[in-house]
C-alpha cells in the first residue's frame, strides 16, 4: 500500500523549501544589490546633470560678474533677468544664488533673500577648495533638494559662488519606483524558478511514487517481478536495483522457508522421540496381551470356543496399536499442506490420547472443558496438532508429579479459543517477553529444543490467530491460543 | 516540539528578511550626499590684502571670459613675484584701455599693436615688453582663414566671398582691407561684404557657422581651430609682437618690477613652463624689453598704405 506523506513533511516540500530559500535569498540579495547600484546611477546622473547645468550656466554668469566688475552696471539687470529666465525655464529649480566672497547673496531669484549672508555646510567647505562642491540633503523649507555650488573664479581670481539648487523629491520618488519594481521583478522570478522546481520535482517523485507502488506489489512468494519501463534517469537505476533486490529477497525468503520447514521438522521429530516411551507402552500391552491369548491358544488347541474369545482378544489388541501407529504417523506425517475441516475438541482428544501415558506416569491430572457446540475452523490439523502438543508438553514439563492440567475450548463471536493451564511454577515476569523468541528455553539442555513455542505462535499466525500467555509466577501458567472461525490460510501453505 | 522550533524558525527567518528588506528601503531612499570635486588648484595663500592694487588693462580682443583664463594666471604670477596686487581692467574698446594709460586709471596694460602704433604719440605711451612667440622671434602674424571644405585656396580667391574682421582697432582688422588687398591688386569691393566683429574669437564662429567664406584672425587664435574645422590660406608678414605698455605716468618702481618679473620668464626651463602653462598663449613664450623704434616699420606700413613692405 502506497502512504503518500503530508505535504509538508513530503521530499517535495522540502526540496521546494530549501530550494526556494536559497533562490528567494539569492534574489533578495540580487535585487538589493541591483537597487543600490541603480540607485548609485540614479544619483550620480543626476548630479551629474545638475553639475553640468551649473558648470554652463556659470559661464554667463562668470561674464556678467566681469562687466560687472568692471564698472559697467549695464549688467546688473541682465544678471537678474538671466537668473530669473533660467529658474523659469528649467525645470524643478528650487533656487539659483550668486553670493560674493564674504558669502552674501548678491543675486537670487527670489528676491527676499538678496544680503543674507549664507553660512552652511558647503560655504565651511568652499573656503577650503577651488572645486565644485555638490551635495543632497533635506532643507529645512524647501524638502529634499540637490544644490551645487560653482566657485565663480578665474585662476586665483575670485568673484564668490553660483549654487543652482534643484527639487530632489522626483529623484526619490523614482528610487522608490525602483525598489518598488525590484521587488516585483524578484516575486516573479522567483514565483517562475518554484514553478518549475515543482514540476521537475513533481516528475521525479512520480517516478519515486511508481516505484512505491511497485514495492507495494512484491511478492517474493510467487517470483513474479514487476517488468515495467524504466527511465534512463537516476529513478531509473534506481528501479534497475529494486528489481535486483526484489529478485534476492525472493531467494532469500525460499532459502528462510526452507530453514523453518527444517526446523519444523527437527522440533517434531523432538516431540515425536518424547512420545516414544508412551508408545511404546501403548504397543507393549496389547502385545503381551496377544502373547498370553497365543500362549493360551497353544495350550488348548482344541477349545474352538476360547479360540474365538482369544482371536478376538487378539484383534482387539491389533485394532489398539493399529490405531496407536496410525495417531503417531498422523503427527509425524510430513504431508502437504492440507487445509481441512477441523475439530479442535477431536485434535485435542488425539493429542491426549498420545501423551496419556507420560500424563499417567507423573499423576498428572488432565482436567478437560471441552465446548461441545464448537464450530469447525477450516486449518491444517496437523499443525493444530502440533501446537496443542507443544503447549501440552511445556504443562508437563512445567509440573511435579500430581500437578493439574485444565484444557478449555470455548467459542467467541468470530473466533475459537484454547486453553492450556497448569498449576506449576509460573513464568517469572522478566522472562515472559522472550519466551517466544526461537531458541529460548528454560529447560535443560537436551531437554528442549526451544522453538515449541515460537513455532507454535508461526502457526497460529499463519492461521490468522494469535497466541497469549498469562502467568501469575509462582502459581500457574496459562497460554490462550484465538483461531478465527472462518480461517486465514493465506501463508499456512507454506509453514512446512 | 521540533516542530514548534522550525516554525519559529521560519518565522524568525522571515523577520529578519523583513528587517533588512526594510533597512533596505531606508537606506535607498536616504539619499545624503556630498560630493567635493577634486582639483588641482589650490586655495591662494597670498596674502594681498596688505598689497597696493595695480590695474593691469587688456584690450578687448577677446571675451571677457578668454580673457581672464589667459591673463588672470599673468596677474597671479606677477602677485607672487611682486610688492603689488594686480588686478585686471577690461574696457570695451581698444582704444579705452589706451585711454586708461593715458588717464592712469592703469598702470600698464596689454595693448595690441595697431592700436600702439596708432595711438602712442597720441596717448605719450610707452611700450616696455614685447611678447615673443614660438620661435623665440618677437613677432606675430595675422592669418586669413576658411573652413576646412571651403574652395578658397589662395588670398585671389576670395572675390565676391564675405569677409568677417575682427576690431577695426586691431591690426588683424586692418591688414586685409587696407594693405593686403591692395598689394594683390584687389579692393574691398571686390568682396561680397566685409563686417568687423568685437573680438577674434568671434570671426571664427562666423565661418563655422556659415555666415562668413573668410575672415582674418591672429595666427594665435587660427591655430586654436585648427584641426577642428579652420584652415589657414595666408599668413601676413611678421609683425611685431602686441607690448605692454605704461602710461606717461606710470610708477617706474612698477614698471620695473614688472619689467624684471616677466624677463625672468625663461620659456626653455621646465620651471617657467609649469608657471605659464595656463596663460595665454601669446604670452607663454617669454618676452623681451620693447623700443619705441621696435615698432616703427609698421607705422611706416601704416603711413604707405600698404605699399611699403
Amino acid at each position: 500500500m502506497t502512504h503518500i506523506r503530508f505535504f509538508p513533511y513530503s521530499l517535495k516540500a522540502k526540496i521546494m523549501l530549501s530550494i526556494g530559500s536559497l533562490i528567494a535569498i539569492l534574489m533578495f540579495g540580487i535585487s538589493l544589490y541591483i537597487t543600490f547600484h541603480w540607485q548609485k546611477l540614479i544619483l550620480h546622473n543626476q548630479l551629474h546633470n545638475t553639475q553640468s547645468i551649473t558648470r554652463a550656466f556659470s559661464i554667463p554668469i562668470l561674464d556678467a560678474m566681469i562687466y560687472l566688475e568692471n564698472d559697467n552696471e549695464n549688467y546688473e539687470p541682465q544678471l537678474i533677468a538671466q537668473i530669473n529666465d533660467f529658474a523659469e525655464k528649467v525645470e524643478n529649480i528650487s533656487y539659483i544664488m550668486i553670493t560674493n566672497d564674504q558669502d552674501k547673496v548678491i543675486a537670487h531669484n527670489d528676491i527676499t533673500q538678496y544680503n543674507h549672508v549664507i553660512s552652511d555646510t558647503i560655504t565651511a567647505i568652499q573656503k577650503n577648495t577651488t572645486a565644485m562642491v555638490s551635495r543632497i540633503y533635506k532643507h529645512t523649507e524647501l524638502d529634499w533638494i540637490m544644490e551645487v555650488s560653482q566657485p565663480l573664479k578665474i585662476a586665483g581670481k575670485s568673484w564668490g559662488n553660483l549654487r543652482i539648487a534643484i527639487d530632489a523629491k522626483p529623484i526619490r520618488k523614482e528610487i522608490f519606483m525602483l525598489f518598488i519594481w525590484m521587488h516585483i521583478f524578484t516575486i516573479i522570478v522567483i514565483s517562475i524558478s518554484l514553478s518549475i522546481i515543482y514540476y521537475m520535482i513533481g516528475r521525479m517523485t512520480n517516478s519515486l511514487n511508481e516505484l512505491v507502488k511497485n514495492i507495494d506489489k512484491i511478492d517474493v512468494d510467487t517470483e513474479e517481478f514487476q517488468d515495467k519501463e524504466v527511465g534512463n534517469d537516476e529513478i531509473g537505476y534506481l528501479t534497475h536495483h529494486f528489481k535486483s533486490l526484489e529478485k534476492r529477497l525472493s531467494q532469500s525468503h525460499q532459502q528462510l522457508l526452507n530453514a523453518q520447514s527444517q526446523v519444523f521438522r527437527a522440533e517434531k521429530l523432538a516431540s515425536i522421540g518424547r512420545l516414544a516411551s508412551g508408545v511404546a507402552h501403548e504397543i507393549n500391552n496389547p502385545l503381551n496381551g496377544i502373547r498370553n491369548c497365543i500362549y493360551s491358544i497353544k495350550q488348548e488347541p482344541d477349545n474352538k470356543e476360547l479360540h474365538d474369545e482369544y482371536f478376538d482378544l487378539i484383534n482387539e489388541g491389533v485394532n489398539h496399536m493399529e490405531n496407536v501407529v496410525k495417531k503417531l504417523l498422523g503427527f509425524s506425517r510430513h504431508s502437504q499442506p492440507n487445509i481441512t475441516s477441523v475439530n479442535l475438541n477431536n485434535t485435542i482428544e488425539t493429542v491426549l490420547h498420545l501423551l496419556a501415558y507420560q500424563m499417567d506416569k507423573k499423576g498428572i491430572d488432565i482436567q478437560k472443558n471441552l465446548n461441545p457446540n464448537l464450530p469447525e475452523i477450516p486449518a491444517d490439523n496437523s499443525l493444530i496438532q502440533e501446537i496443542i502438543m507443544n503447549l501440552l508438553l511445556n504443562s508437563y514439563d512445567a509440573l511435579g508429579n500430581n500437578g493439574l492440567i485444565k484444557i478449555t475450548t470455548d467459542i467467541t463471536q468470530d473466533d475459537v479459543l484454547i486453553c492450556v493451564e497448569d498449576n506449576g511454577t509460573g513464568i517469572p515476569k522478566e522472562l515472559q517477553q522472550d519466551i517466544f523468541d526461537p531458541f529460548y528455553t528454560t529447560k535443560d539442555p537436551g531437554e528442549g529444543t526451544g522453538l515449541g513455542l515460537s513455532v507454535s505462535l508461526g502457526i497460529v499466525e499463519a492461521h490468522g490467530g494469535k497466541m497469549e500467555l498469562f502467568s501469575n509466577p509462582g502459581d500457574n501458567t496459562k497460554f490462550t491460543v484465538t483461531l478465527p472461525i472462518k480461517g486465514s490460510h493465506e501463508n499456512t501453505t507454506d509453514r512446512r | 516540539m521540533k516542530r514548534v522550533i522550525k516554525i519559529a524558525s521560519l518565522i524568525l527567518a522571515l523577520a529578519i528578511l523583513l528587517a533588512i528588506d526594510f533597512t533596505a528601503y531606508k537606506q535607498a531612499l536616504n539619499i545624503n550626499t556630498l560630493i567635493v570635486e577634486t582639483s588641482e588648484e589650490k586655495v591662494a595663500n597670498t596674502n594681498l590684502e596688505d598689497k597696493e592694487v595695480v590695474y593691469f588693462g587688456v584690450v578687448s580682443r577677446f571675451s571677457p571670459h578668454i580673457i581672464y583664463n589667459g591673463y588672470q594666471p599673468v596677474m597671479d604670477y606677477l602677485n607672487k613675484n611682486t610688492n603689488y596686487n594686480f588686478k585686471l581692467k577690461l574696457s570695451n574698446s581698444y582704444e579705452e584701455t589706451a585711454k586708461m594709460l593715458a588717464n592712469n586709471e592703469v598702470e600698464v596694460a596689454f595693448l595690441g599693436t595697431f592700436i600702439y602704433v596708432t595711438t602712442r604719440d597720441k596717448y605719450n605711451l610707452k611700450c616696455i615688453l614685447k611678447p615673443l612667440n614660438e620661435d623665440g622671434s618677437p613677432f606675430f602674424h595675422s592669418a586669413l582663414v576658411a573652413t576646412d571644405n571651403s574652395s578658397i585656396k589662395s588670398i585671389n580667391d576670395i572675390k565676391g566671398k564675405r569677409l568677417a574682421l575682427p576690431s577695426i582697432q586691431a591690426f588683424s582688422g586692418n591688414w586685409l582691407p587696407k594693405y593686403e588687398l591692395r598689394r594683390n591688386n584687389l579692393s574691398e569691393s571686390d568682396l561680397s561684404s566685409i563686417q568687423h566683429f568685437p573680438y577674434h574669437h568671434m570671426v571664427i564662429r562666423q565661418i563655422l557657422s556659415g555666415n562668413f567664406d573668410v575672415g582674418v584672425v591672429k595666427d594665435r587664435v587660427a591655430n586654436e581651430f585648427l584641426k577642428k574645422g579652420i584652415r589657414i590660406v595666408q599668413l601676413s608678414d611678421p609683425v611685431p609682437g602686441s607690448p605692454i605698455v605704461a602710461g606717461p605716468n606710470s610708477d617706474p618702481i612698477i614698471i620695473k618690477e614688472i619689467t624684471d618679473a616677466f624677463l625672468s620668464i625663461d620659456p626653455k626651463k621646465q620651471k617657467y613652463k609649469e608657471i605659464t602653462k595656463n596663460w595665454d598663449i601669446e604670452l607663454s613664450y617669454g618676452f623681451l624689453r620693447a623700443n619705441y623704434e621696435d615698432y616703427d616699420q609698421l607705422t611706416k606700413l601704416l603711413e604707405s598704405g600698404g605699399t611699403e613692405k
